[in-house]
């Protein structure tokens, strides 16, 4: 049954992240986590969300569409179910919606602004900055043996420095990264090969 | 847009993008070359130029990048009703794809080749981002300023869990100050400089020591680098 707080919620959550955030999916996943962990400590959304939450991006891969969308619909189903993942997608949506029909609405005005386009080089930064944080919350608990990031700097430095990494996500990372930065291998053929390559190796370690 | 939209010509615009949305994986910013190929190449919606004004804006505005660009094509295409369209056509076919995908993880989720995958999975992405986040790198970082609001935002955030909004927040207002300051408008600079303190007293009043220690320490760094970067361009 849909229960109408959590989707509010979801809602206003997902509005939210549309709203704020700058440079698309990757740069999103950050904000999405925190959110996240505050809808659980608020509503008493099962823990588990958050676990599954870590396969995101893998998710999102192997499905097509913008990365945003793909979010917003997973995490919706998994909070709420098919309704859940309706309200999410339709709250990330819409603000982008509005914004641009603003825009090209105003468009010549908009190109032509100096103190916007000064902004933007403002936020584009901070926007790579949160891209590369985004593959902390990755690297955690795959490439890291344990759930070394928790958002929490204390436990943070104590696990992440102290705790064992895991060689099978070493392996798979850097022939990953090394494919994809060297022979520019499409992210499509990485993302199948890790998952067979994680499926064996994975038990082994 | 003198021609008159017929429905025909909506449920055209509905299949480009919904074709574009089904085929596409990736991401958003893989979408960006089908749509220039689909929309100009193919079916001359706009020319050559506007689209990479569109692409633009598109990655500069908050939102969904390919939403963005689909939905700003729609409008210049067929006003309203395009716009709506376009952007139905471009979520639908990733909504369908995560329904279907959930459902089929209902049933193998708790397999363990199935988890291992995933694991290796994450891996893998951890490596794909980092190759996106770094192929950016010098496009959005030029300046030593530039340089400062990235591997802070980075640590922020990555490390120290700060509010992801905070650090976007502070970003704005210290670019826009530091526009103010050389275009020296007292008014600017007083009127964007404003929130900081507002918010960093917000911030320990809400009893958030630490998220309030790292933004400050990431201001100084950030007055450190305009300082030295000042100096540098009068010595040069």
């Amino acid at each position: 049954m849909p229960n109408i707080s959590v989707l509010w919620s979801l809602f206003l959550m997902f509005f939210k992240l549309g709203l704020t955030s700058f440079g698309g999916g990757y740069a999103m996943i950050p904000l999405m986590k925190q959110e996240i962990i505050i809808l659980i400590t608020g509503l008493g959304v099962e823990q588990s969300v958050l676990d599954k939450f870590a396969n995101l991006i893998a998710v999102s891969q192997i499905t097509p569409g913008p990365i945003a969308v793909n979010a917003a619909a997973y995490i919706g189903y998994i909070c709420n179910g098919f309704f859940g993942a309706l309200i999410s997608t339709i709250g990330i949506c819409l603000p982008a919606f509005f914004i641009m029909l603003t825009i090209a609405h105003y468009f010549e005005r908009f190109k032509a602004s100096e103190s916007i386009s000064h902004l933007l080089t403002g936020i584009r930064p901070a926007t790579v900055g949160l891209i590369l944080a985004s593959t902390v919350i990755f690297a955690d608990g795959s490439i890291f043996a344990k759930q070394a990031i928790n958002f929490d700097l204390i436990d943070n430095l104590r696990m992440q420095f102290f705790s064992i990494v895991n060689p099978a996500g070493v392996i798979i990372f850097v022939v990953a990264f090394i494919a994809a930065k060297k022979f520019k291998v499409a992210p499509i053929p990485i993302t199948i090969a890790a998952g067979i390559a994680g499926a064996f190796l994975y038990q082994l370690f | 847009m003198q021609e008159k939209v017929t429905a025909k010509k909506l449920w055209k615009l509905f299949f480009i993008f919904f074709k574009i949305g089904s085929f596409t994986f990736g991401g958003g910013l893989a979408m960006l070359p089908q749509i220039q190929r689909e929309i100009v190449d193919r079916y001359h919606l706009l020319t050559e130029e506007e689209i990479v004004d569109v692409f633009a804006i598109s990655q500069s505005v908050p939102g969904i990048i390919s939403l963005n660009a689909s939905v700003f094509i729609g409008k210049r295409s067929y006003g309203i009703r395009g716009a709506i369209v376009a952007a139905l056509g471009t979520t639908i076919p990733s909504f369908i794809a995560i329904m279907l995908y959930v459902t089929v993880l209902n049933f193998v989720q708790d397999n363990i080749y199935v988890q291992k995958a995933f694991l290796g999975v994450r891996a893998a992405c951890t490596a794909l981002i980092l190759v996106a986040g770094l192929k950016l790198w010098p496009l959005a970082v030029k300046k030593p300023t530039s340089a400062v609001l990235a591997i802070a935002s980075l640590i922020l955030v990555g490390l120290f869990g700060v509010y992801v909004i905070w650090v976007i927040v502070f970003a704005v207002s210290l670019s826009m100050t530091s526009y103010f300051l050389r275009k020296k408008n007292v008014i600017g600079i007083v009127l964007s400089f404003a929130v900081t303190p507002i918010l960093i007293t917000y911030i320990f009043y809400s009893n958030q020591m630490l998220n309030g220690f790292a933004i400050i320490l990431y201001l100084l760094s950030f007055g450190a680098a305009h300082f030295f970067e000042g100096r540098a361009l009068k010595d040069a």
